[in-house]
């Protein structure tokens, strides 16, 4: 066979991937709009959504989460548009996520109905259903988690300028989605100089951490020169930053936090088997670390995998900033899913990553612990008790 | 009576016996001679273990023939025919003399070849022939004496004569002076009947225009900096060329006032991995440049060195020189070199691999370029930042996006037949390489970038530096006013990404360099008088993006300079990417030299010297130590 045909072939074959996407894509922002509308119907959303609608209007809260506050803001430009429109947005945003899930499963040889169970089974996860149909910000910071985590994955194993810029501005959208995201963002920093390929010496490893920190950088200063130009003190533009709970004190009761607030080994190690158990193919990085030479060589995301949710989840603990564990285990469960979408994985290890993220649907769905929260809970009731 | 051509082991016999060739050196020529599928001549010459004279001398010998020194005794012009010229320099043969009795004497470095023999009698019917022997230097010599004029006629107007609406010759046409000042006079109207309307409708026209420019670069950087878009030509590539086949490759190195660094040059071209004896290099000198030709002489190089005299005319450009040496060019392709330049060695071999990949719609690769001498001053800091960028970055990135390339100013490989077709070069072009680029674009040819470079010596004095910039900032201002002296002809050629491509590539970049200065007195007014000043002029929806070029555009600029340095791993030059914005004064300044220059001296080339840097000095120490020393 020439090398003509071959590659013609692997053409058509991506082709015939990204159609399949689309088609995922169309099916599952039509299943979250389904569930979002049983949701309507219930009455639950309209207080919720009038919470994060209205949050455009706080400077307080729009410091600290610029990107967010950007699409709130422009959402609110749009003719005759209201809370309902931050569902629909949400809606699509999720129903984009399982199209690109199922497109790069596709991509590392996934079988058609092994990659569709894989795209149904996150798309029936309560932690997914609730980000895709309550119109929150929380939703966009976790995707960006999941580039993040692609773009650490590639540039510790691909290692060219792209995957460092990519990195970079990823790290730098990140960041200013989100203040808690800090609590991601800076172990990975920490970790950035032992994860890059052409990370020699001290000084390369300094002019790589500067480059994957410029754009960051850049954003945060281009929000404190804005700031200076229209007459606000420097504060404002990190005022949500440095704020006690980041602004949402009135979190500050949440069970949670009265349980773990200011510590972080007890919420961590609590984080650690709540995260596998809402996603348990996070385990399969561990086994991938066990067994695998090329996975130690380059353990970065695995390792964001496997702790990334804990370690951001106990670190906003330590410092009061999240009010329970959700934002940490949808962290967690957005490296999994860019860490097993990047991974060639053996027939036997995706029929165990298929059942095992079928137990955590299960379990998530029958379990206290996902529901000890008061407006999680009101979530489930409004879903699953029509009136 | 000679019956046949002379016999290649007599004349390698004759040189033996009068002790001008060595034995060893024999051998080698035998080995390289069947490898490169090549005469033993050739290589000899190529070698340097003979010179071109000595061969003559000894074919005359054995032959029993006449040995025509041209020089001492030049050529009857009466009998050369300019529409054989060709033939000639192919052949290594001319029609020397007429005898009293009619004979016509024709002077060859292979007398009786079988193709010259049918040609005499084609040419000559009826009339007897003789022959002598002579050096391919002497058939250039006289090639170059009889028909200087014509070739430095046709290397200044040949283009123009042809195609005048793609020479640079005339600077602006009639319809762009009109639209200039239809413009303007637009512009000063609606500054007078609503001068803040007008700077409103300026202001958000600038904004725009900034905005669309870095994001053009962003993007361009983001797809050059892919790991597998500068990978053209692998190892296994080369090694699968067989040497046999290799084509004559021409190697353009045209020269001025330079005689400091030829022996770098040399240096450069004698590591090349390339069959010598098919390098057909041509030393290009202006004729009025003795102490350069009298340096090249001196060196007493191989045989494949040649000097070509570029008569001296107006404009005195290295187009013009190029396209003079084009004339004597036997490749089949060829690249053009600048003296200092010091090409990795497999270059050739490269750009040969690719052609051969490539369909024939790739007519030029382009190698990279870089600097030698990076870390001398912040001058030459700079410039291989912004090389770096260039070449690894943005020019794969127009490849792949298919936009015409401007070509850099040297290591540009081409097919010969295809450059020749285009009419070459143009000799008023002052950036002749980017309006190439383009123009070959337009033909339908692609241009290709191959991952070898060739490092030069980075400019690092001010005065020099800024001559430089401001020929290439003017040339591009020529370049875009050639091409768009017919835009809707230019975007039904390139197409809707080529012909935008070409605008912020060639066209905005200058305008931006020259529009900088403006912006920047704009931002130190809001500053030193408070944003009052100029809140006027910035309503609410343009001051936004206006905010984010100053501050997220100039800093991702940054970040971009900072990012060229990566794919070297060149990290140590990084932060010196965060005083680019001191570059882009030095920009300013050249770009306003450029546009004075434009119109008042547009043909006039601003010469950069070279050989000024400190690591050329050492280069050059350590290619004169002798090789037992280093």
């Amino acid at each position: 066979m020439s090398a003509g045909t071959v590659s013609a072939e692997y053409t058509d074959r991506q082709d015939g991937h990204a159609v399949g996407g689309a088609l995922v894509m169309v099916a599952g922002t039509v299943w979250y709009a389904f569930i979002a509308d049983l949701l309507f119907v219930s009455g639950h959303l309209n207080q919720v959504l009038e919470r994060v609608w209205l949050v455009s209007e706080d400077p307080a809260a729009v410091a600290g989460q610029w990107l967010a506050a950007m699409l709130l803001s422009l959402t609110r430009q749009v003719p005759d548009a209201g809370p309902q429109t931050l569902v629909m947005l949400t809606v699509l945003a999720g129903g984009f996520t399982l199209g690109a899930f199922y497109w790069r499963l596709r991509r590392v040889h996934w079988g058609l109905l092994e990659a569709l169970a894989a795209t149904a089974l996150l798309a029936l996860h309560p932690a997914t259903l609730m980000l895709a149909t309550t119109g929150q910000t929380l939703l966009l910071a976790v995707l960006l988690v999941g580039v993040v985590a692609l773009a650490l994955d590639r540039a510790s194993t691909i290692g060219d300028a792209q995957s460092l810029m990519a990195l970079g501005l990823a790290l730098a959208a990140l960041v200013l989605t989100a203040p808690d995201a800090l609590y991601i963002a800076l172990p990975i920093l920490a970790l950035l100089p032992f994860c890059l390929r052409d990370v020699r010496d001290s000084g390369s490893a300094t002019a790589l951490f500067l480059l994957t920190m410029f754009p960051a950088l850049i954003a945060v200063g281009g929000i404190l020169l804005a700031a200076a130009t229209f007459g606000e003190a420097p504060t404002y533009a990190i005022n949500r930053w440095v704020a006690p709970m980041h602004g949402v004190i009135e979190a500050a009761n949440t069970p949670w936090l009265v349980r773990h607030g200011g510590q972080f080994f007890v919420p961590f190690l609590e984080l650690l088997p709540l995260c596998a158990v809402a996603m348990p193919p996070a385990l399969l990085p561990l086994l991938s670390l066990l067994v695998r030479p090329e996975e130690r060589e380059r353990p970065v995301t695995a390792l964001l995998a496997l702790l990334g949710g804990p370690i951001s989840g106990a670190g906003a603990t330590l410092f009061w900033h999240t009010a329970g564990p959700l934002p940490a285990i949808a962290t967690g469960m957005a490296a999994v899913v860019a860490w097993s979408s990047s991974r060639r994985l053996q027939p036997a290890e995706r029929l165990l990553w298929l059942l095992w993220l079928a137990i955590g649907v299960v379990l998530c769905w029958t379990t206290v612990w996902v529901w000890d929260d008061p407006d999680r809970l009101a979530w489930r009731h409004a879903l699953l008790h029509r009136p | 009576m000679l019956n046949g051509p002379p016999r290649e082991d007599e004349t390698l016999a004759h040189l033996m016996l009068a002790q001008r060739l060595d034995t060893a050196a024999l051998t080698r020529a035998r080995a390289q001679a069947r490898a490169w599928g090549m005469t033993i001549h050739e290589t000899l010459v190529a070698d340097g273990a003979i010179s071109a004279r000595d061969w003559a001398q000894a074919v005359a010998a054995v032959s029993n023939l006449p040995l025509a020194d041209l020089q001492a005794m030049p050529a009857d012009a009466a009998l050369l025919d300019h529409a054989e010229r060709d033939f000639y320099l192919a052949q290594s043969v001319i029609p020397w003399q007429r005898r009293p009795d009619g004979t016509v004497v024709l002077a060859a470095v292979r007398p009786m070849e079988p193709a010259v023999l049918a040609w005499a009698a084609q040419r000559f019917p009826g009339v007897p022939i003789a022959w002598a022997v002579t050096a391919k230097f002497d058939i250039l010599w006289t090639l170059q004496l009889v028909f200087d004029h014509l070739a430095d006629l046709a290397a200044r107007e040949a283009l123009y004569l042809r195609t005048p609406e793609l020479s640079a010759k005339q600077v602006f046409t009639p319809r762009q002076v009109i639209f200039a000042a239809v413009v303007a006079s637009l512009l000063l109207f609606g500054l007078w009947i609503a001068p803040v309307g007008t700077l409103i409708a300026g202001s958000a026209l600038v904004t725009v225009f900034y905005l669309l420019s870095f994001a053009f670069r962003f993007l361009l950087t983001w797809v050059g900096a892919r790991h597998d878009v500068g990978i053209a030509v692998h190892d296994h590539e080369i090694e699968a060329l067989k040497s046999e086949e290799l084509p004559t490759y021409t190697v353009l190195v045209p020269m001025y006032r330079e005689k400091e660094v030829l022996p770098i040059l040399v240096h450069s071209i004698r590591r090349l991995d390339y069959p010598r004896a098919k390098l057909d290099v041509k030393l290009v000198l202006e004729a009025d440049d003795e102490e350069t030709i009298e340096a090249a002489k001196a060196l007493h190089a191989e045989g494949i060195f040649e000097i070509i005299r570029v008569p001296k005319s107006h404009p005195k450009t290295k187009p013009k020189a190029c396209n003079y040496a084009l004339h004597f060019a036997r490749g089949e392709l060829c690249v053009v070199f600048d003296a200092e330049d010091m090409p990795e060695p497999d270059q050739l071999k490269k750009a040969v691999a690719l052609f051969k990949r490539s369909g024939p719609e790739v007519a030029c690769v382009q190698a990279r370029l870089n600097y030698f001498n990076r870390r001398e001053n912040f001058l030459t800091r700079m410039f291989t930042l912004e090389y770096s960028n260039w070449f690894d970055y943005l020019l794969p990135g127009l490849h792949v996006l298919r936009v015409p390339i401007p070509l850099g100013g040297t290591s540009n490989h081409f097919r010969t037949d295809v450059l020749r077709d285009l009419g070459a070069w143009d000799p008023y072009n002052v950036t002749e390489d980017a309006d190439l680029g383009v123009r070959l674009t337009q033909a339908g040819y692609e241009v290709a970038v191959v991952n070898s470079t060739t490092f030069e010596e980075a400019n690092g004095v001010l005065p020099s530096w800024i001559n430089q910039r401001s020929r290439w900032i003017k040339g591009y201002m020529q370049t875009w006013l050639v091409h768009m002296r017919r835009p809707i002809r230019l975007y039904r050629r390139l197409g809707f990404v080529g012909f935008w491509g070409f605008q912020f590539f060639v066209g905005f970049p200058v305008l931006t360099a020259m529009l900088n200065p403006l912006l920047w007195a704009t931002t130190a007014a809001a500053l030193i008088w408070g944003s009052a000043a100029v809140d006027r002029f910035f309503p609410s929806p343009i001051i936004y993006l206006a905010m984010f070029n100053l501050v997220v555009g100039n800093a991702m600029y940054v970040y971009l300079t900072m990012v060229a340095a990566a794919k070297r791993g060149w990290f140590m030059l990084m932060p010196w990417a965060l005083l680019a914005p001191v570059y882009w004064v030095l920009h300013s300044v050249a770009a306003y030299k450029a546009f004075w220059q434009l119109l008042l001296r547009p043909h006039y080339w601003e010469k950069t010297q070279h050989g000024t840097s400190s690591a050329t000095q050492e280069a050059l120490a350590a290619i004169a130590q002798p090789s037992g020393a280093r």
